[in-house]
């Protein structure tokens, strides 16, 4: 008996098929012939008369083995042609055939995707990350820059500031005695509020606490048109002076002290006076920050209504409906001239600065926010541009199937259609994917963004977020499809056997914009990066490891005098070195790294004629002993401030290294005498400290002065920040601290904690952030580029074989081979590095005020992106030409 | 027997219209065809081989092995939705292409 699948297995030859496959088809024709056999042997046939019948079913064995091997199949089906016809006639049937031709397309194009599920796998999430990471940043970027804010017609409120350019005081505070007569003298604005930070310490709890605080003048709720949940808001008699026993409450702080007890006459002890609660705000109100918990009115005395010089109001107002902000701007600069004529001592150079309260909470955030977005636009192109080339080179592979297609007549839109509907299933699932991962990653990000964002809280999947998604969507559906669909129509032109040869300028194209925008992210990261490294390593003048810092502020109605303040401090700086494991405790008036520094006027022995105006500025800072020690600061000169610099020792005081150079650049600072411009003591200087970073980690240090806490005559002065290192736990430290704190007064709140270490390492939260974002991105990028071009090199030398292989019959060595498709390979990537480097120059520029030390090390990062591109590009292209130069010359004249 | 040309242009609907309502092996699309044409139509399998398989990648059939006691498993195919969908359109095209040849086939010449 006939072994028909020996039979079929000797006369098949399917070498393009993979096994599994050409084992099925012989099984089945096996199957069909020995059916066909015992048909015949039904029929009377003899066996041998059987056999010749059955194996009269396939005759040319060639023929048929080349039919089924796939090279046919690409040969345009009678029912292509058919709709073909049927959409030439125009007639009734024509419309559903095309439609069915649709679905013939789109079940191919899920087929297509089923059959190469690695490539759609990477082409889907691909399209993903890209979506999301772009919806992400711009959940933020809008949440931050373009949500309306929490207020009724927020658009007409803005921030009312005084700016002064000879003094170099760009929108800054306003003195109240200018924004009453602003308040009066305006056209322009419906209502004008002031308002400015005021802590309190919240006693006759169960934990005293420090509330953060503001003074509001009477208009400040109505200029927000907020009004209260519970009870009111400030009439203007409260707002007069020596009224202010009254308070507002959010309604966070009224659950943490009251819980669900309803408004009704109860009262706080705020810095020890009762004050009665008479509202209660809307929960999510917070104005100007989150922090802000309690509201008390302005109610300043005559004296200080009347008072020009200090600059200590914030302003808000909303403008007329239908004002614009120039008129505004106009209005209120006529003003300010006035005032300026009237009171030139106070006045003089002071101008009024109007910003709408939009810019005023997020200005800063706008460039670093775009550029974000930017980035991660740039990752979302270079993504859709590497699966359009990815695209285009299947399209290639099927050129064949395009070029016969066209010869039968099969018409443009017919030959794009199931290309069409390949990106439609990648872009759509892509898509779809990627605005559920962004639903996720926005809501797992919320809290983590809070740190860095203000409005982080308000980033949410909205309608207009959701657009984006979509528009994303349409717009990778656009690139990955649109690309293939061109290059496709115009092989249908030109002809297989012409475009074969070719190395496609289109997929060249696609490389170049790749390179360009890795190059671009890449100087970007570089920037990020390398800032973050200097920062890290940047030495902020003090040892953060192993200390503590505690915030205190004292009572007005309790620690009144300076002598009381000094007293209560010093008391609690012996208890806390009384703490087993304690090393050494001190404190100061401004902590370093806070980003705090007062400033005053100082004077000189020399400069005792100077007019005020011209005196030299400095930081001015109080410490108490032990201060320099505890946080370590280098003594370079002389000695530290110590328990002997009390009253009514001879006034003494400690500069830093700045200071002493610029205000005695040409003898030492050690002896002389210095004194602040409105206090008539003269400190003689007992020793010279180093710089410490005292605004920031990225921020040179002022040149600054020390002045002995004990030694102080500025009562106004009722807070320190205490210091305290220790051997012991952190935990056991802290806890041990609050409980001396209060077994001295246990009233006493205390206002922050901090690891100094944490606050150090918190410096370079941003700029660590950054770094790890943008260098991902770039790897990314650049992990798509080089993929991208290697693909192109290895798929070019792939349809060089044979004019590679005549070469080397030819005599043609390795080396010019490989110059040979290096040459080609590098010149898209070239220019996309060219092009990369010229926006490059442009984010750099972008970056410079962004990033610390961009200035500095901008040109050498180019250098090194370039550098580094180029091997890559190298690399990317050598693996493939390599591969090229050992093609055999015999091998090569048989493919095709 | 009809020429090859004219059995090639019409060998795809007459597998999908076997395929309609139920499934069937390749040997066995083949029997059909001549029975049902009484024997006017003839596909050697090394003719309908190949349209199956074009058909199948096309998406208009799907192919499995089905096996039955004591026989060895055959492949049958059935008609899928995209192929359903296309015998019907294709139906009304074959109509009123052979309305449109008899028109001209069948009219007096003058």
């Amino acid at each position: 008996m006939t072994d028909w699948t020996e039979f079929v297995r000797n006369n098949l030859r399917l070498p393009a098929l993979p096994p599994g496959r050409e084992c099925e088809i012989v099984e089945d024709l096996a199957r069909q012939l020995e059916d066909a056999y015992q048909d015949a042997l039904a029929a009377g046939l003899s066996s041998h008369e059987a056999y010749i019948a059955a194996s009269q079913h396939i005759t040319d064995w060639t023929e048929f083995s080349r039919k089924i091997s796939g090279r046919e199949r690409a040969n345009m089906l009678q029912v292509d042609r058919w709709a073909a016809d049927a959409s030439v006639r125009g007639e009734s049937s024509s419309r559903s055939a095309w439609f069915g031709g649709i679905w013939t397309d789109s079940i191919s194009a899920v087929r297509t995707l089923r059959r190469s599920p690695t490539f759609s796998l990477l082409a889907i999430s691909t399209i993903a990350v890209g979506v999301a990471a772009t919806v992400v940043t711009f959940s933020i970027l809008y949440s931050a820059l373009w949500r309306t804010l929490p207020y009724p017609r927020s658009q007409e409120l803005v921030n009312v500031a005084e700016s002064n350019v000879k003094d170099g005081v760009v929108a800054g505070a306003v003195s109240a005695a200018n924004f009453y007569d602003w308040q009066a003298q305006n056209q322009c604005f419906s209502s004008m509020g002031a308002y400015s930070d005021w802590n309190f310490n919240l006693t006759g709890v169960s934990e005293p606490e420090r509330i953060h605080g503001e003074l509001v003048s009477a208009d400040f709720f109505s200029v927000l048109e907020v009004t209260a949940d519970q009870g009111r808001t400030f009439r203007h008699d409260e707002d007069a002076d020596g009224n202010s026993d009254v308070v507002v409450v959010s309604a966070r702080l009224w659950r943490r002290i009251f819980g669900t007890a309803t408004l009704a006459s109860q009262a706080i002890t705020l810095n020890g006076s009762r004050m009665a609660v008479v509202g209660i705000l809307p929960a999510g109100f917070a104005y100007p920050n989150k922090e802000v918990e309690i509201w008390v009115p302005l109610s300043l005395s005559l004296e200080n209504r009347q008072n020009r010089q200090g600059r200590w109001l914030q302003i808000v107002a909303r403008m007329k409906p239908g004002t614009t902000q120039e008129a505004v701007q106009k209005n209120m600069e006529a003003i300010s001239r006035r005032l300026e004529q009237a009171y030139p001592a106070s006045n003089l150079g002071w101008t009024s600065h109007i910003v709408s309260l939009r810019e005023k909470q997020v200005g800063k955030l706008r460039r670093p926010l775009f550029l974000l977005q930017a980035g991660v636009t740039f990752l979302f192109l270079t993504a859709c541009f590497n699966i359009a080339g990815l695209m285009i080179a299947r399209a290639t592979q099927r050129e064949a199937e395009f070029a016969t297609r066209v010869a039968l007549g099969a018409g443009r839109v017919r030959m794009i259609r199931p290309f069409f509907f390949e990106s439609v299933l990648f872009a759509g699932c892509g898509g779809a994917v990627g605005i559920l991962l962004a639903v996720v990653a926005i809501a797992f990000l919320r809290g983590e963004l809070e740190k860095i964002i203000p409005s982080a809280d308000r980033i949410a999947m909205n309608p207009i977020v959701l657009g984006l998604g979509i528009l994303l969507t349409a717009t990778c559906l656009l690139i990955c499809g649109l690309v293939p669909v061109v290059h496709s129509v115009r092989v249908g032109r030109q002809g297989h056997s012409r475009i074969k040869s070719r190395f496609s300028p289109m997929r060249q194209a696609m490389v170049g914009v790749q390179v360009m925008f890795a190059v671009t992210l890449a100087v970007g990261a570089m920037a990020c990066v390398r800032s973050f490294v200097r920062l890290a390593s940047v030495d902020p003048g003090f040892n953060p490891r192993s200390a503590v810092a505690v915030d205190l502020a004292f009572a007005k109605a309790k620690y009144e005098s300076n002598r009381q303040q000094v007293a209560v401090l010093q008391k609690v700086l012996e208890e806390i070195r009384a703490i087993p494991g304690v090393l050494c405790a001190g404190a100061i008036s401004d902590l370093p790294l806070r980003g705090n520094s007062m400033t005053f006027r100082l004077l000189r022995e020399q400069d005792r004629d100077l007019p005020a105006e011209k005196l030299p500025q400095a930081g001015v800072r109080w410490v108490t002993a032990h201060y320099f020690s505890s946080m370590q600061i280098k003594l370079l000169q002389g000695r530290f401030l110590g328990n002997r610099d009390v009253l009514p020792s001879p006034p003494a005081a400690v500069v830093n290294r700045s200071l002493a150079r610029q205000f005695w650049p040409a003898s030492d600072a050690l002896g002389k005498s210095i004194r602040l411009a409105d206090d008539s003591r003269w400190f003689s200087i007992v020793g010279v400290v180093d710089d410490v970073k005292q605004l920031s980690l990225s921020q040179d240090e002022v040149p600054a002065i020390y002045f002995p806490y004990a030694q102080k005559s500025q009562a106004w002065l009722n807070w320190a920040t205490l210091v305290v290192r220790s051997s012991i736990s952190t935990e056991a430290l802290i806890k041990a601290i609050r409980q001396r704190i209060r077994s001295i007064d246990s009233d006493q709140p205390i206002s922050k904690v901090e690891i100094l270490e944490q606050a150090v390492a918190a410096e370079i939260t941003i700029p660590r952030f950054a770094a790890t974002l943008s260098s991902t991105f770039t790897t990314i990028a650049f992990l798509l580029a080089v993929i991208g071009l290697g693909a192109i090199v290895a798929f070019a030398v792939t349809q060089r074989t044979h004019e590679i292989g005549i070469r080397m019959a030819l005599g043609a060595n390795k080396y010019q081979i490989l110059k040979l498709v290096i040459k080609q390979a590098t010149r898209s990537a070239l220019l996309g590095i060219a092009m990369g480097v010229l926006a490059s120059l442009f984010v750099l520029r972008l970056l410079e005020n962004l990033v610390y030390g961009v200035r500095d090390f901008g040109p050498v990062i180019l250098a090194q992106v370039c550098l580094a591109s180029m091997l890559l590009v190298l690399l990317a292209c050598c693996i493939p030409a390599m591969r090229a130069t050992h093609i055999e010359p015999i091998s090569a004249l048989h493919y095709e | 027997m009809f020429s090859n040309e004219l059995k090639k242009g019409s060998a795809e609907l007459l597998v999908l219209s076997l395929l309609e309502h139920r499934q069937r092996h390749g040997y066995e699309i083949g029997k059909m065809i001549e029975q049902l044409s009484r024997g006017q139509i003839v596909f050697r399998i090394a003719s309908l081989y190949p349209i199956l398989c074009r058909l199948e990648d096309r998406g208009l059939i799907a192919g499995r092995w089905v096996e039955r006691s004591g026989e060895r498993r055959r492949r049958y195919f059935r008609l899928t939705a995209a192929g359903r969908h296309l015998l019907q359109s294709q139906r009304d095209v074959w109509d009123d292409f052979v309305v449109a040849v008899n028109q001209i086939v069948r009219a007096p010449n003058d």
